[in-house]
């Protein structure tokens, strides 16, 4: 399989030179193709540090952007691979879904990244009864994505609850910025297995309308890993592997929009993902081979924006949200096939917000906002059910109200400190304050706020200081779920917000106009911690409880350059994160936070050849030791597994990726060709796992893509 | 004025990493002591973690109310209790191996292990070294019979107290006559139903069906129980008795209500479950439908005022409810001290000369009456007696330990059920 894709490869790309030669070669335009500034890297003004427009200098957050652009170069199929790339940020795997962790601190068993606002255009896409954001090629289709913007730090002092460590707002291209349709392939080696995905985007503008839509559907088949016994624990044997780990994310994404300037703007967008997934590296029934989580969530939105006067914004948005597992979706404990486990959770959420921005100038701003969310929940339920159609409520798991409200009111206000205080030496120093109050039915009244202060030392070089607080609400699911077997995960309803609170300095720039830097220091707190607990007591159910603080400390430093014909980026992390916690043995302890690595090194270098009509991409990161998760450490040492665990090792991952720009494969219309290969060097890596065994990593897999435009 | 932006943002720096720096190191919190008597402590905890955990959290509540109350004066000299805990993970092997560590590290006062396919190896290697064992769980009858120089003991009672009682309940207060038997294919599992099937013949009664499942089962919820239950099942009994560890019932009761033949029954059998069985957890993880059918036996008895400041004591410290052998290892290790004390010694051989005493039995295992009586948080008081020359009868959480001739308790058993999701004691066997 892998030589036939490179073959494949080989032969268009033997066709593409052909087809060349039979033209006139223009290299200025060619070579135009290749944008070898760092417009994309630091002038880029972005949205979401503060509901507006503001250069990335400006912003008083810690902000990185991955470009359409980059996207393309580095062969990115999904929103999680291009995470993968920033820094402060870990994901891990578990085959079902990528886990985000960020700055020292991942959220563990089954957190599925909601340590993070995810946000598309800014409306939030989590599956709400879990709060889970999945971020793998079912979140979005990866061609509409124009840029994502990455926060991290707090942030529910503009956003409310879940901006907790870190925002991840995807701004979609409209009809405009669509440059063409296109249709795109792949087909790709993983591990062996045949996978395939294939993908539109179509769009365009006419009189006041403007429209896009885009889909995309993969097959991924991650068969054949095994299963990582603990150090010293034979559990499993080499014979473990997964057999059926085929994933089948499905998105859609479309958006109308209206404009005119007596009337404003109206926007009608929505998408909708597919999570199909037979999950063989879950907590509850590794390598049963039956299981098939299957979701949908999806929201519509029509948001109305307008400048009532001409320094005077409104917008308005309604939503509704949905979420629900489908009819295919089977748990499998064992491996009896007389008995399988269903569930029914679902959601339907109603968004209504408003907002009013008075711009005094091009720096001065006061905005308030309302925001009010109605979510009414079926609470995840999981039943026993035989083959003579007996259906059994399993039981644990509580009862608690259908409709979660939360009503959001804030104010921000972004302003010049030498105007505001009358002194002239502050002039380059902007002041942004922000204050949030959500009132919640469930878990009452939590106040937020940040301060930040950005200061420009140069015009290309600024420093920012900021302090703000957030939380992350516990979800339906961790309030109220009954078990998949007996032993397994309860709720707790008497579960608190985590609260977190943030210190951060940076210092960003441009040092010449082809190489820029960002370095930034960072102090996290959090309190009431959730974390899914080893059961003590009478009690033999895993459940949820704020039981931990985590103190957390580092320093991210990054560098862009853009010199000859190179492209490049390194970044690095460091993070120190402590757990504090009460052990029943020990009493107060504080260890090093698991699952996270210390060190984090991410960089890569994209070579143009024009005279080629090539970008050659290579891409790696190192991640080193990180801790084993301390369920698999009570294996590991059952006796001190509160202090004696054991580290996974490091590694070393690169990817390459081959590609073509614009070509002429068929005649009047553009096609590029891109060829990756991911984990280059073969390299053995586990991802750490939950229950008895750590997750094996994908080794070299080849990715073919064509893009055709139409 | 470049060079002042660049001290006051490295000043900045500073500053953010000076408020953490603290914060951001690591603190096991390991207490140390100038002279201590180690007491090693086993369990199968890698078998039965939330259980065996439980047992550890008892013995150490034990050890930190003796620190705190100033530890023990033997000859002159105080020393703190520091105990070492050890996994014995379900297997004589692994046992007879941590034994062996321990007594090489110099430590020969060992308190458990949890399971009886564990204790019988770990104990023949304690009598051969000389050594103390103290088992807080193990309830085989061969602990009993083992020739032990009286090195081996036990604060919980033997499979033949519980034996005797779950068929002497079934025939003489429920008046049943037909029973079944479903037991885990292990020492402790045929040691039990041996002297359940015994008794409740010898009472009049008939066993119908003696089924075993495995006991190294590695994933209960991965095994397919459908032939032993349906063999278990196929005659109709007045009860079955269960002899299964606490995290397994659980599983089973869902299994059984499962059962199709279990479903054609019309009049359903109770269901009678060994000691050690967990009644919260069953609420909680058991067949909802099953849970009013299910009886116990048990030597956890929520009535002792010993057993209710021993759970207040230990709620407090741990933040969560004892599970049952928990006020076992606790009294393990008070029985041990308080001998220790009045040995003036620390040495095994002079220890078991006065276990016997210090739990208001003589040489024979018969009471003794006339000594002071010293309850759950009275350690000051007892020390205060011990060092006048002065004997005690230590009344322990799980009830009077009063050990006999065979290094055996003999507490009070408690029959319970569940109503309306609640654990009821029904009645109750000794003293």
């Amino acid at each position: 399989m892998k030589y036939k894709i490179l073959y494949m490869f080989l032969l268009l790309l033997l066709f593409r030179s052909n087809n060349i030669i039979s033209q006139e070669i223009d290299t200025t335009s060619t070579e135009a193709l290749f944008d070898l500034t760092l417009e994309d890297l630091m002038d880029i003004e972005i949205v979401s540090a503060v509901r507006q427009n503001q250069n990335i200098i400006d912003a008083p957050s810690i902000v990185s952007v991955i470009t359409e652009k980059q996207i393309k170069e580095r062969g990115y199929l999904s929103v999680d691979e291009a995470l993968s790339s920033i820094a402060g940020y870990d994901v891990i795997t578990d085959h079902f879904q990528p886990n985000l962790g960020i700055r020292g601190i991942n959220g563990g068993l089954r957190t599925w990244s909601r340590l993070v606002k995810v946000m598309v255009d800014g409306q939030s896409v989590s599956f709400r009864s879990s709060s889970n954001n999945f971020l793998d090629a079912s979140l979005i289709p990866i061609e509409v994505i124009e840029k994502i913007e990455i926060i991290r730090g707090p942030n529910s002092a503009l956003y409310g609850k879940n901006a907790f460590l870190g925002v991840i707002n995807i701004i979609t291209k409209s009809g405009s910025t669509l440059q063409d349709n296109a249709i795109s392939h792949y087909i790709a080696d993983i591990n062996d297995n045949s996978s395939f995905g294939i993908s539109t985007i179509w769009g365009g503008e006419k009189e006041k309308f403007d429209f896009v839509f885009a889909s995309s559907y993969s097959q991924i088949d991650n068969s054949g890993l095994a299963l990582t016994n603990v150090p010293g624990s034979e559990i499993y044997s080499e014979d473990d592997i997964s057999k059926k780990n085929e994933a089948n994310p499905l998105s859609i994404f479309f958006k109308l929009t209206y404009e005119n300037d007596k009337f404003g703007k109206i926007i009608l967008d929505g998408t909708q993902q597919i999570i199909n997934s037979n999950a063989e590296f879950l907590d509850w029934g590794a390598l049963t081979h039956k299981n098939n989580i299957s979701l949908l969530n999806s929201y519509e939105r029509l948001s109305y924006n307008k400048y009532i006067f001409e320094n005077l914004n409104t917008t308005l948005t309604v939503s509704r949200a949905t979420g629900k597992p489908l009819k295919d979706e089977v748990f499998e404990t064992n491996t009896d096939p007389s008995e399988w486990i269903e569930r029914e959770v679902s959601y339907t959420g109603y968004d209504v917000t408003g907002n009013l921005s008075y711009n005094f100038d091009e720096i001065n701003n006061f905005s308030i906002g309302i925001d009010y969310t109605t979510d009414i929940h079926d609470h995840q339920k999981f039943y026993t059910v035989n083959s003579a159609g007996t259906k059994i409520l399993n039981p644990g798991g509580t009862d608690g109200k259908d409709q979660f409200n939360n009503l959001g009111i804030y104010l921000q206000m972004i302003f010049n400190a030498s105007e505001f205080f009358g002194v002239n030496y502050l002039k380059n120093l902007t002041l942004t304050a922000g204050y949030r109050f959500d009132y919640h039915n469930i878990y009452g009244d939590v106040l937020t706020y940040r301060i930040a202060a950005v200061y420009h030392l140069t015009n290309d070089i600024s420093t920012k200081i900021m302090y703000g607080t957030s939380f992350n609400a516990p979800s339906s699911v961790q309030l109220y779920t009954n078990y998949i077997y007996p032993g397994g995960i309860v709720g707790n309803p008497s579960l608190k917000p985590e609260k977190a609170k943030t210190l951060e300095w940076a210092l960003m720039g441009k040092i010449t106009e082809s190489v820029n830097f960002s370095t930034n220091v960072f102090y996290t707190e959090i309190d009431d911690k959730i974390e899914y607990l080893l059961p003590y007591g009478q009690i033999t159910n895993i459940t949820a409880e704020n039981v931990s603080n985590i103190y957390s400390g580092g320093i991210e430093a990054e560098l862009n350059a853009s010199l000859f014909q190179n492209t490049a980026y390194v970044n690095y992390s460091y993070q120190k994160s402590i757990l504090e916690k009460n052990d029943p043995l020990l009493q107060e302890i504080k260890v090093n936070t698991a699952l996270y690595p210390n060190h984090i090194i991410k960089f890569g270098d994209i070579y143009h050849l024009p005279k080629f009509y090539l970008n050659i991409n290579l891409e790696g990161k190192y991640i080193s030791s990180r801790i084993a998760s301390d369920q698999n450490n009570f294996v590991y040492d059952p006796i001190n597994y509160a202090t004696n665990r054991y580290k996974l090792d490091p590694y070393l991952l690169l990817d390459l990726t081959i590609s073509s720009t614009d070509l002429n494969i068929f005649k009047d219309s553009k096609a590029k060709l891109s060829l990756k290969l991911q984990n280059l060097l073969d390299t053995k890596f586990n991802y750490p796992g939950f229950n008895n065994y750590d997750i094996p990593g994908v080794g070299r897999s080849i990715y073919f893509r064509f893009t055709q435009n139409i | 004025m470049k060079k002042h932006k660049l001290i006051i943002s490295l000043i900045f720096l500073f500053f953010l990493f000076s408020i953490g720096c603290e914060k951001l190191e690591e603190d096991y919190n390991i207490p140390q002591y100038d002279h201590s008597i180690k007491i090693g402590v086993v369990g199968d905890v890698s078998v039965l973690r939330e259980q065996v955990e439980n047992m550890f959290f008892g013995a150490k509540l034990a050890s930190e109310e003796i620190n705190q109350m100033g530890g023990l004066d033997i000859n002159n000299k105080n020393y703190r209790i520091e105990l070492i805990f050890k996994n014995s993970g379900g297997s004589p092997e692994e046992g007879v191996k941590v034994t062996n560590e321990l007594i090489n590290d110099g430590i020969n006062i060992i308190i458990g292990p949890t399971f009886s396919s564990v204790a019988v190896e770990m104990a023949e290697l304690c009598v051969e070294n000389e050594a103390l064992m103290m088992t807080y769980s193990a309830t085989t009858p061969e602990l009993t019979l083992l020739n032990d120089q009286d090195f081996i003991w036990r604060t919980c009672p033997s499979d033949h107290t519980f034996g005797t009682i779950s068929a002497q309940y079934c025939i003489d207060s429920l008046l049943y006559e037909k029973a079944a038997i479903f037991y885990r294919n292990d020492r402790f599992g045929q040691g039990l139903s041996s002297i359940i099937n015994e008794n409740f013949q010898e009472l009049g009664g008939h066993i119908t069906n003696y089924v075993l499942y495995p006991g190294d089962i590695p994933n209960l919820e991965s095994y397919n129980f459908s032939y032993e239950l349906n063999t278990l099942l196929s005659e109709e009994v007045d009860v079955i008795f269960i002899i299964a560890f606490s995290s397994e019932v659980a599983v089973l009761t869902n299994e059984i209500y499962n059962n199709e033949l279990y479903q054609q029954i019309e009049n359903k059998p109770k269901l009678f479950l060994n000691d050690g069985i967990v009644p919260e957890e069953l609420i909680i993880n058991g067949n909802p439908e099953m849970l009013e059918t299910v009886i116990g036996i048990t030597s956890t008895n929520e009535g002792n005022t010993n057993y209710n400041m021993y759970k207040e004591n230990y709620i407090e410290r741990f933040g969560f409810s004892p599970s049952t052998y928990s006020e076992h290892a606790y009294d393990a290790v008070y029985s041990i001290v308080y001998a220790m004390l009045r040995a003036s010694s620390e040495e095994p051989e002079d220890i078991i000369e006065f276990l016997r005493e210090i739990s208001g039995s003589d040489l024979c295992g018969d009471i003794i009456t006339d000594q002071v009586v010293i309850n759950v948080n009275e350690f000051d008081v007892a020390k205060n007696i011990i060092e006048k020359g002065q004997t005690i009868d230590y009344e322990g959480a799980s009830g009077p330990l009063n050990f006999d001739c065979n290094g055996d308790p003999a507490p009070k058993i408690v029959i319970w059920g569940i109503e309306n999701n609640e654990y009821k004691e029904i009645t109750y066997y000794g003293k």
